[in-house]
């Protein structure tokens, strides 16, 4: 009897054991110690919320709608597939009040773009333009120029100022009305002057807060050539307008900031949308009416982000880099002035290997960033730094689909397999993380890891 | 090369000169709705003085007066959110003395010249 009880005390001890090793361990995993965050970050914050869920009392969009975290905070047709038919972004199919004249569901679906009255709302019918979605990564570095910011596809994309905390006054009007009336505090409300620094705080807050400086030290030896072309003023001329990569242009040893071009992609033939019979205007671009002119984007995030251009006309990066060896190109203002600089009169002229070895470049410069990205949310997550998406679980989440695009990215153009193989590694730490409840932390900690090893497959710096 | 680049330059700030914002949506915004955001091609006030025959009309804005030339291009518009109903296209016997009003400029060069024009109809 006494045995017995010295046994069963000896169990309870070895049970009360056993559970303060489990608790401590979920505590571990689970647990959630981040620094006090700055005013700062307490307006980015306040911008994501807003950013994702506010509709400002209009007919059910939010910027996030167009602009997902699930997809590089753009969108395209293939994302656009998987969204059930009552998503907001379908509101057109969905309110009559909207059933003509504010979106074209068809071009919507198959290509991705979106209708933008930037020319007035006085003929609906016939004065509109169809735009892709641009990404709102990297905004930091490619709003300013010497005569403004500049936002949206040709510049101009805000009203009032022009600047990215007025961005979202026009979007409100031009994309979340309950009607074409458009009548503030009838079809929706406008955003108050806090929450416009909110939303600005949350977007330059996303991507890169940094130009990159080139030449890297690259790996491979196709992305070395690539940045040679790139970097070449008289033969790829890609940083005149690009540089690092970026949205800013150095011109006649100036810099002209984010700057506008006429670069006669609306002069391509045979584009998609002309193919299936749908009458749209030809864009204008910049101004009203129109100069012709298109912003700069940045290039850092292209890869992942296709199609290209402002009316999306370009589904492949390949494709988007020999576009510069178009007519259309060596025709247009752009490529006529670059023809008149150059000693022998050429615009841009690429070999086919030439045009491959820009584009592993930018792939590589891409899943770089895909890279940097995802160790930034996950750090975030781990509460090492500002967590920008919230908690761990959708700092995860987020994480998980960078390092998918790097993969992507990558292997669509059968580059560095090695650094593929980690990245999947990387991926699968994220997933099983997200999945642990005990552990969250030191599979988070894994992925890290691997994607270090993703990175020196390729860059030695 | 240098000189074409600088050319280069000088065709991307002038393209950049001509519009700095995308002015279409501003028709929908209430008059003085964002005075952080107003462009600096932009002045609001109240009309104090429409001259029919320059086609001209004055804004005062706390003391201080700006005259606008209304040209036959001007985009005229009746800011009717007070009444919650939409805006409408207007023309120039529409500007009166005594309304709101806000202004955009033709910008660098013709800052005296109205782009646009939106007077706010007060609610009866």
């Amino acid at each position: 009897m006494v045995q017995d009880l010295a046994g069963y005390r000896k169990h309870l001890r070895f049970l009360w054991l056993a559970g303060a090793v489990v608790v401590f361990v979920a505590l571990n995993g689970c647990q959630d110690v981040r620094p006090k965050p700055t005013p700062e970050q307490q307006l980015t914050t306040q911008g994501r919320d807003l950013f994702f869920n506010e509709t400002f009392d209009g007919n059910g969009r939010t910027c996030g709608t167009c602009h997902r975290a699930e997809d590089n905070l753009t969108i395209d047709p293939a994302f656009i597939s998987t969204l059930p038919d009552d998503d907001s972004l379908f509101v057109a199919e969905l309110n009559p009040e909207l059933g003509a004249n504010f979106e074209n569901p068809r071009l919507m679906r198959q290509f991705g773009l979106i209708l933008e009255n930037l020319d007035g709302f006085s003929d609906l019918e016939n004065v509109f333009t169809q735009r892709g979605v641009p990404h709102t990564l990297g905004l930091r570095t490619s709003v300013d120029s010497p005569a403004g910011p500049r936002t949206g596809w040709s510049g101009d994309g805000a009203p009032l100022d022009g600047s990215l905390r007025a961005f979202a006054v026009g979007a409100v009007i031009q994309h979340f009305t309950l009607s074409l009336n458009r009548v503030p505090g009838v079809d929706f409300r406008l955003p108050t002057e806090d929450e416009l620094d909110a939303l600005e705080a949350f977007q330059l807050a996303l991507g890169r807060q940094e130009d990159l400086a080139l030449p890297l030290a690259l790996k491979g030896s196709m992305a070395t050539r690539g940045q040679e072309i790139f970097l070449d003023n008289a033969l790829g001329k890609c940083n005149i307008c690009h540089r690092n990569a970026g949205a800013n242009a150095t011109l006649g040893g100036q810099d002209a900031g984010n700057a506008n071009f006429n670069t006669g992609v609306e002069d391509l033939a045979d584009q998609p949308i002309d193919q299936i019979g749908e009458r749209v205007p030809p864009d204008d671009g910049f101004g009203v009416p129109g100069n012709g002119t298109f912003n700069t984007p940045p290039l850092v995030e292209a890869a992942d982000t296709p199609p290209f251009f402002h009316n999306n006309s370009i589904e492949t990066l390949e494709g988007a880099v020999a576009f510069y060896n178009s007519d259309a190109f060596n025709n247009s203002p752009s490529g006529q002035l670059l023809a008149s600089i150059d000693p022998n009169g050429v615009g841009i002229d690429l070999e086919a290997t030439q045009v491959e070895a820009v584009a592993a470049f930018l792939r590589v410069i891409n899943a770089l960033e895909n890279i940097r990205g995802a160790v930034e949310l996950i750090e975030g997550g781990l509460g090492k730094r500002f967590a920008l998406f919230g908690d761990i679980d959708e700092q995860l989440r987020i994480a998980a689909f960078e390092i998918e695009d790097a993969v992507k990215v990558l292997s669509g153009a059968g580059l560095h397999p090695a650094a593929v193989a980690q990245l999947e590694r990387a991926r699968k730490f994220v997933v099983k993380a997200r999945r642990s409840i005990f552990r969250k932390k030191s599979l988070a900690k894994e992925s890290l890891r691997a994607l270090d090893d993703a990175k020196s497959e390729l860059t030695s710096s | 090369m240098r000189i074409g680049l600088n050319v280069l330059t000088a065709m991307v700030i002038l393209f950049a000169s001509v519009a700095d914002a995308q002015e279409m949506t501003e028709r929908y915004i209430p008059v003085g709705a964002y005075p952080s955001l107003s462009s600096k091609y932009m002045a609001a006030g109240t009309i104090v003085a429409v001259d029919d025959e320059a086609r001209t009309m004055t804004l005062k804005d706390n003391g201080s007066e700006r005259s606008f030339r209304v040209t036959e291009n001007t985009k005229i518009w009746l800011d009717r959110s007070g009444l919650g109903q939409t805006t409408l296209d207007g023309k120039f016997p529409d500007l009166a003395t005594g309304l709101k009003a806000e202004v955009r400029s033709l910008g660098p060069g013709r800052l005296d010249v109205a782009y646009w024009v939106k007077v706010q109809i007060p609610a009866p």
